[in-house]
């Protein structure tokens, strides 16, 4: 043994010099006080437009573009954006977040924790949120490269039905997800589809030799790199898009007795390790 | 192509569990020890509980040890992230599971908490592993530091707010108490801590300990995480009950010129 680990250095608590702000800071949203008490709002502004115009002049989507670009978007922008948030508005009642929201509710957990239990699943990896922040760092870092020849490039590198290795593309149940597939197809119909949604068809357009495909998480990303999202936002509008039907499924089952949800009998259920005792 | 979705096919309606399970009139089991025949009283929750994460009965003055760490992972001061989260959830009366599971959440981190223990974990192995090969401490460190552009905040050996870490000593203690032998791990953590501490006033922290001495008691990163995931939870759930009956908007209020807004001017919507 080291005469290091025998005599460990004197430990001092010393606090660190870090100047932390006096005030939060925010470019998204303005709050003017009530006059008459400052702890009361008499009229809020995002990104410099009064909440009341917005509420009379635009929609939901058109607004959220605005809390995570700083602007409006345009005419196209806007469909574009439209049409990913109802794209993505459930994704579906097999997918584990939606399932979590189920069983909460069938459970009886308080209506208001649905959507928060059921957004955490979201949070995964397979299909989930943590994926959209890769994906989109992926298009955006080879989108100068030919897809196609980037996809038979790393296609030719795969052992037989391995994955790909980026995260939004890959394989459902070891096929090509077909809904995503034509989903895509309808998004990039749209005005508003640029490059990078182009970039990712011609990739996976490479791929499909290898039974590779689409994934929902690798449009949403491509979508969002088109609309000029900051990859970090990916995940949770990811979230944020797909909240009304989890929302929806779990509501569904509220009030409804526990037998509305399967419940795998005792003959299905398998332990695999041996009795200790 | 055609699919092969038999593996999926033959799970349809059937759960398979490595963990264990409830099987009426026989008992409930972790990992083959039945939780409802002679465990209470003979087993430590702490024992069962890293059981059931990983597949694994510790002994008990392992689970003791790791008991310690959730006890010093779980402060009740209300300023530390996870434990404001706590703290709001109780001001805004949300249902206790929720604000715990939020502030739960909040401490799956990048700089404190249970989220940052792969990362201890990453840097330690490396530096074992760099040792192995006959490389100095000092190389090591300076090879990670370069790495960090120069700064020396390397997880496992450098805290928020402060320089050093109070619980370093009494864990480090209370292992020997215990009986544990110093381990090759806490052996180079320790010496990893005496180069940073003279070059750059930088000390192990809490995470560091566990690194080390977890690897040394054959846990690995996975596993230490895993263990740890919900190890602030008595800290939120303490500073979540300290608000609850405290009047709306007690907690840190704030005026809305507290908030400093540096966005666009006012400006008007247009049509379309």
């Amino acid at each position: 043994m080291s005469s290091e680990a025998d005599a460990p250095p004197a430990r001092k608590i010393q606090r660190r010099d870090e100047s932390f702000t006096k005030k939060t800071v925010t470019k998204i949203w303005l709050e003017e006080r009530d006059p008459e008490n400052s702890y009361l709002t008499e009229n809020a502004f995002c990104h410099g437009y009064n909440l009341l115009d917005l509420v009379r002049k635009r929609s939901f989507s058109d607004t959220v573009y605005l809390l995570f670009r700083g602007e409006l978007p345009n005419k196209a922008q806007a469909e574009l954006f439209g049409c990913l948030m109802v794209a993505f508005m459930s994704p579906g009642p097999r997918h584990p977040a939606t399932r979590a929201a189920v069983l909460a509710a069938v459970g009886k957990t308080d209506p208001a924790l649905i959507l928060p239990i059921s957004l955490s699943i979201l949070a995964g990896e397979h299909c989930g949120a943590q994926d959209v922040l890769p994906t989109m760092r992926f298009i955006v870092r080879n989108n100068r490269d030919d897809p196609e020849q980037l996809a038979a490039t790393m296609a030719s590198r795969l052992d037989p039905g391995s994955e790909i290795g980026v995260p939004g593309f890959g394989r459902l149940f070891d096929g090509i997800d077909p809904l995503t597939g034509k989903i895509a197809n309808t998004l990039m119909a749209l005005p508003g589809a640029g490059g990078c949604m182009h970039w990712a068809a011609g990739f996976v357009a490479g791929l499909r030799h290898a039974n590779i495909g689409w994934l929902p998480t690798g449009l949403f990303a491509a979508v969002l790199c088109d609309l000029g999202f900051n990859p970090k936002t990916g995940a949770g509008l990811y979230q944020l898009c797909s909240a009304p039907g989890l929302l929806a499924h779990g509501m569904e089952l509220v009030g409804k007795p526990i037998t509305s949800v399967p419940f795998p009998a005792d003959d299905h259920y398998h332990i695999e390790t041996e009795n200790a005792e | 192509m055609p699919n092969k979705t038999d593996y999926w096919d033959q799970r349809r309606n059937n759960v398979y569990s490595a963990a264990g399970g409830w099987i009426l009139g026989k008992g409930a089991f972790s990992y083959g020890l039945n939780l409802l025949d002679g465990v209470i009283g003979k087993y430590s929750y702490m024992q069962i509980h890293v059981q059931n994460v990983t597949g694994k009965m510790p002994e008990r003055k392992i689970a003791d040890w790791i008991e310690a760490v959730f006890i010093f992972q779980s402060w009740p001061d209300s300023r530390i992230w996870c434990n404001q989260i706590g703290a709001l959830g109780g001001e805004a009366n949300c249902p206790d599971a929720a604000a715990i599971a939020a502030g739960i959440q909040a401490a799956y981190s990048e700089v404190y908490g249970g989220g940052t223990i792969l990362k201890g974990c990453e840097f330690l192995h490396s530096a074992y592993a760099k040792r192995l090969q006959g490389m100095p401490v000092k190389e090591i460190v300076e090879l990670e530091v370069s790495r960090r552009r120069g700064r020396p905040n390397i997880t496992g050996f450098a805290r928020p707010l402060v320089k050093g870490d109070e619980r370093v000593e009494i864990l480090w203690a209370y292992a020997r108490e215990l009986g544990f032998p110093i381990g090759p791990y806490e052996k180079l953590a320790v010496e990893i801590e005496a180069y940073l501490s003279a070059q750059y006033g930088e000390q192990m922290n809490m995470n560091g300990v566990v690194a080390a001495f977890g690897t040394d008691q054959g846990f690995s990163p996975e596993q230490l995480k895993n263990v740890s995931a919900a190890i602030v939870s008595s800290g939120i759930e303490a500073c979540y009950v300290d608000n609850i009956d405290r009047p709306q908007g007690s907690f840190l209020p704030l005026r809305c010129d507290d908030i400093e807004y540096t966005g666009k001017p006012i400006r008007a919507v247009p049509t379309d």
